[in-house]
């Protein structure tokens, strides 16, 4: 009787100690956050020179490549905030389009390929380094939002948020490139994505599981 | 009825969600007991059921915003208490999924809202139910506890265990059917079991 009044009271002791968020707290935080990666974006955008960088291609172009690309991520997102619903077999429909999205900006891309010319001699690394860069705050933002979340399959919920973050920064970088040749959408567009895609995988695994409390108040994260 | 303390314990885990506080203590009060019986079945050790009731409880307390509305706060615990005891397993060694021969223990000592006269009368079938579970595979005896030992519905189960109700079921009249083929149907009789 003693032991299990003293392990209630540990309990609600420990739980008083380190407040967390209420649902509306959280709310609030998760619009925050999504305030502060498109901030981060668009800032990222307009001081590597916006849309009129990719002067080269028509603007219908470029605004029908880039809105197109907005629809495949915004279905993505759609999948992984239908899947915060805290229980329930992990979704194969979300593995499955996670996989997806680098294959689908590469032929989303080539089917833009040609359509306009091209400025000889561009680089592929402006654009793989820019959407790493604009993918990092929605992915840092999301991992911070689901800390603890995932209870069976945080690396696929992880991998999930990266492929969805490197998807909307294709939508930034598909504004600013103006190049849609298959090899610089390989090497510019897509392989950022997967790069976003693998980092988010052991992020999620680290930080989205289940993690044990110390009793110090620190939390140690390790996942399958 | 069987069901008013998970609707209590899920309308309780709603307001904590919601900032109400108090409703944690009675939160605990629910669950505890339940989550005690479940994890000491698998760990047969006090002090290892205690640290993870207390991980499964902080746990909650840490993700409440995340607990959706009208979901089911029983088998949201089960299902971190089952990982919690997934990754002491694999950190540990075999520390659960119980291999020891005294397996009545633990359960016998705990469970929830059972009468220690009820106890005694099902001490002797509730042993040699034990003992013929712990040749069951993995799979099925889990689902079967969850259904049986812990009263979840197929679907809480389904929900802990990342699968469907249907794969529940079909895993508990599986177990079912191997502790009648073991011990005929006094399992039945004994313990009110129903396939």
């Amino acid at each position: 009787m003693n032991a299990a009044v003293s392990l209630k009271e540990r309990v609600l002791a420990a739980a008083a100690a380190r407040p967390s968020l209420t649902r509306r707290e959280g709310k609030r935080l998760a619009w925050q956050l999504v305030a502060l990666s498109v901030i981060v974006g668009v800032s990222l955008l307009e001081l590597a020179g916006g849309i009129s960088h990719s002067r080269d291609r028509p603007l219908a172009v470029t605004l029908r490549l880039a809105d197109g690309w907005a629809l495949a991520s915004s279905a993505l997102t759609w999948l992984i905030l239908r899947r915060r619903a805290m229980l329930a077999s992990f979704p194969r429909l979300l593995v499955v389009a996670t996989l997806a999205t680098p294959v689908a900006l590469f032929a989303w891309m080539g089917h833009f390929a040609g359509t306009a010319v091209e400025p000889p001699g561009a680089a592929d690394w402006p654009c793989f380094a820019f959407t790493l860069a604009a993918a990092a705050t929605p992915l840092a933002c999301f991992l911070r939002l689901h800390k603890g979340i995932e209870i069976d399959r945080p690396d696929a919920l992880g991998a999930a948020a990266g492929a969805a973050s490197g998807a909307w920064a294709g939508v930034l970088a598909l504004l600013w490139c103006p190049l849609t040749s298959p090899w610089h959408a390989l090497i510019g567009h897509v392989s950022p994505i997967a790069v976003t895609t693998a980092v988010g995988s052991v992020l999620g695994a680290a930080t989205l599981g289940v993690g044990r409390w110390s009793w110090t108040g620190n939390t140690s994260r390790g996942r399958t | 009825m069987e069901e008013v303390w998970k609707e209590r314990a899920s309308a309780a885990m709603d307001r904590y969600a919601c900032g109400d506080d108090s409703a944690f203590s009675e939160l605990y009060d629910l669950l505890a007991p339940r989550l005690a019986s479940f994890i000491m079945r698998r760990t047969r050790d006090e002090a290892k059921t205690d640290d993870l009731v207390q991980q499964t409880f902080l746990q909650m307390h840490s993700a409440r915003r995340h607990f959706t509305r009208g979901a089911s706060v029983t088998a949201w615990s089960y299902a971190i208490a089952r990982r919690l005891l997934i990754d002491g397993y694999r950190k540990g060694g075999r520390e659960c999924l119980g291999e020891h021969e005294d397996s009545e223990q633990g359960r016998d000592s705990i469970a929830p809202g059972e009468l220690p006269d009820m106890a005694a009368a099902h001490s002797r079938m509730a042993r040699r139910v034990q003992q013929e579970l712990l040749r069951v595979p993995d799979t099925n005896r889990m689902a079967f506890e969850l259904v049986h030992g812990d009263g979840l519905t197929a679907a809480e189960a389904a929900e802990v265990l990342g699968t469907t109700a249907m794969a529940v079921r079909l895993r508990v009249h599986r177990a079912y059917e191997a502790l009648r083929a073991a011990l005929g149907d006094q399992v039945r009789e004994e313990l009110g079991v129903e396939p």
